[in-house]
């Protein structure tokens, strides 16, 4: 038993080698040393305190876009719309942060609250159309997440837009609701934030009946009908959380990061979390070092591109090459497992 | 009067030539979800072909040679895929979702390394208007055409050859295609790579067939939009037919506006084929049945 358990950690470690030794070769073709790039995004990740900074603000973004996916995939929910319910959130914190409502200090949470709801709201389509007509929510996400982007350049053109700025920008959020940051440093709370979180919706899935549902319903959905699962209530409720995470990321972007909406608030930081939720297995606590990891191959990468020239679209290729080269984890654990016995 | 008509035939013409990417992706996605695999990532590939096809152009000077490496790139990609669904038995979902993301930086990413910051204009296949009446109308490309040949060529093959017999049966129940000595696994193999054959045609549509030019991933969901239309159409190529045209034409339908110099923001426009896709899904919930292959996503292994 304590083998397997050894097994079921190393094998997505193996794979995620696997994924950077591709990458590496890809490195070696284009003429870099892989090792040279890989010491250059590891130091400008970590290389000082502000980098190690931005670093962990971004990674609270990708431990609640990862969160979101896990808690979805666990209930064999595919919402791979944690984009779209970023931008979402983006809006919703934006709309509540450029006015205070007459509560300076209630601002912060009114907003991030905002960022939640308008996330979840997105989620909750996909489970209204999931329940009432059967829309694959593959599809629907995804469509979901084209619309989102239309919208939010739609809302920067018109009614959020700054008449002062020269790019398409919302007018700034107050500073009443930023996120503050810890003294001297770029280090935000968003941090912290994800981290509560990450033991609320580990808690969530393994102590409460929702998330006894949710694991009945991502084993089998049929075994779920007859045991008597509501099951629509089980999906709204995982949609509402998924699309809400989401959107507090898009939430601590603005807050924490911009203080204004634009288009460009996420560099794939909602499909990223997919990529979280792929190599932590859906689990809400490795989901940390999992965004961590994901993290620092962004805030590297960033200092790569200007190093070695590699361009940002390379760090998202890699990131999509770790999904894809996880998909093997099943298989390697079988095949192991089989060979050893 | 006049003016009505022409404005009605632009409607049509454009909307017949946004939908080629939708309809090669269709056609592709029947073809594979009638073996039992499930191609999701189609949406990803397209973006990789349409990438390759520039580079191909440019490389050998030749439109034909771009669509050539577009093929033969997403060949190579259909056996990945092929492999990851027969062998590795991956969840096929995860699988897409994967392919995806990987398309659209992949493309970029290619782009980069062969061609660099140039100015990317690798040209277009015309339009083909020495058909009598349609021609002028429709102002068509080669490729255009193709996609709509394919549609009744991929509904004989389907339905009216042994092989696409095979095919389905492999898709309906592995266990019993594979009793009556039908390699399951040759038989998927076959369908993904004829499947990623009709997404490169349709993503090096989306460049070497309209614009021209690489200016960032042109894909914005068609191939996703695909994976809906053949579930709306019930997985019959002419309703697949049906399905993108209906979607071409949402999306021209804001160019159309635009034009006539309406003032309706852009971008709501441009979101109407995403919201008609998902509008039609759900209308059509209703009085529809899964006539799909039964076993579409199921890894077979043998016993």
């Amino acid at each position: 038993v304590k083998y397997n358990l050894l097994l079921r950690i190393f094998s997505p470690v193996i794979l995620l080698l696997v994924a950077l030794l591709v990458a590496g070769l890809v490195m070696l073709l284009t003429k870099l040393d892989p090792l040279n790039v890989y010491e250059s995004i590891f130091l400008g990740a970590f290389g000082s305190s502000g980098n190690l900074s931005e670093t962990l603000n971004l990674a609270a973004v990708l431990i609640l876009t990862g969160l979101s996916a896990a808690i979805a995939f666990k209930a064999n929910i595919w919402n791979v719309g944690e984009e779209g319910q970023l931008f979402l959130g983006a809006i919703g914190s934006t709309v509540f942060g450029i006015s205070s409502f007459g509560a300076p200090d209630f601002h912060l949470l009114l907003a991030l609250v905002a960022g939640f709801a308008f996330g979840a709201a997105w989620g909750l389509i996909v489970a209204g159309l999931k329940i009432a007509f059967h829309v694959d929510e593959v599809v629907s996400t995804i469509l979901l997440n084209y619309i989102a982007f239309l919208l939010t350049g739609f809302l920067l053109g018109s009614v959020l837009r700054n008449p002062n700025a020269i790019f398409n920008q919302s007018l700034p959020v107050l500073q009443s609701a930023w996120l503050p940051t810890v003294d001297g440093t770029s280090l935000t709370i968003g941090i912290i934030l994800s981290l509560v979180l990450a033991v609320a919706v580990y808690f969530i899935i393994a102590r409460t009946v929702l998330g006894w549902e949710i694991r009945i319903l991502g084993s089998n959905p049929m075994a779920a009908e007859y045991a008597g699962i509501p099951w629509k209530r089980t999906i709204t409720l995982t949609m509402l959380i998924s699309g809400g995470l989401s959107g507090l990321a898009g939430g601590i972007l603005v807050l924490g990061g911009t203080h204004v909406l634009i288009a460009g608030i996420s560099n794939s930081y909602g499909y990223t979390g997919i990529g979280v939720a792929a190599l932590a297995g859906f689990n809400a606590l490795i989901s940390i070092p999992a965004a961590l990891f994901f993290s620092a191959l962004i805030i590297g990468g960033i200092g790569a591109q200007s190093q070695f020239g590699i361009p940002f679209s390379f760090i998202e290729t890699i990131i999509a090459l770790v999904i894809l080269v996880l998909t093997a984890r099943v298989f390697l654990l079988r095949r192991v497992l089989k060979w050893s016995s | 009067m006049v003016e009505l008509t022409t404005i009605l035939i632009g409607l049509v013409a454009s909307g017949l030539s946004f939908c080629v990417p939708i309809l090669f992706a269709s056609l592709a996605e029947t073809v594979s979800e009638y073996s039992g695999v499930l191609y999701i990532g189609q949406e990803g590939l397209l973006a990789i072909a349409a990438g390759t096809a520039v580079v191909g152009a440019l490389y050998f000077n030749s439109l034909w040679m771009g669509l050539g490496l577009a093929i033969v790139v997403s060949m190579g990609f259909g056996l990945l895929i092929a492999f990851l669904a027969v062998n590795v038995e991956a969840d096929q979902i995860m699988m897409g979702i994967g392919l995806i993301l990987l398309g659209g930086p992949l493309a970029s990413y290619i782009i980069n390394e062969s061609l660099g910051n140039k100015l990317i204009y690798s040209g277009y296949f015309g339009p083909i208007t020495n058909i009598p009446f349609v021609g002028e109308a429709l102002r068509l490309n080669v490729l255009a055409y193709l996609g709509f040949m394919m549609v009744p060529v991929v509904w004989f093959f389907l339905f009216k050859t042994n092989w696409g017999l095979k095919l389905r049966a492999v898709g309906e129940d592995p266990k019993v295609a594979d009793g009556m000595g039908i390699n399951v696994a040759v038989v998927r193999y076959v369908s993904v790579i004829i499947a990623s054959v009709l997404v490169a045609i349709g993503g090096a549509y989306l460049t070497i067939g309209l614009t021209g030019t690489w200016q960032g991933n042109p894909v914005a969901g068609e191939g996703i939009l695909a994976v809906a239309v053949v579930r709306i159409g019930n997985w019959k190529p002419q309703w697949a037919l049906g399905g993108a045209v209906t979607l071409g034409v949402a999306s021209a339908i804001g160019f159309s506006l635009q034009a006539l110099g309406l003032n309706v923001a852009s971008e709501l426009l441009q979101s109407l084929p995403y919201i008609v896709g998902l509008a039609s899904w759900a209308a059509s919930s209703r009085f529809r049945r899964w006539a799909g292959p039964k076993a579409l996503g199921q890894a077979y292994r043998r016993q």
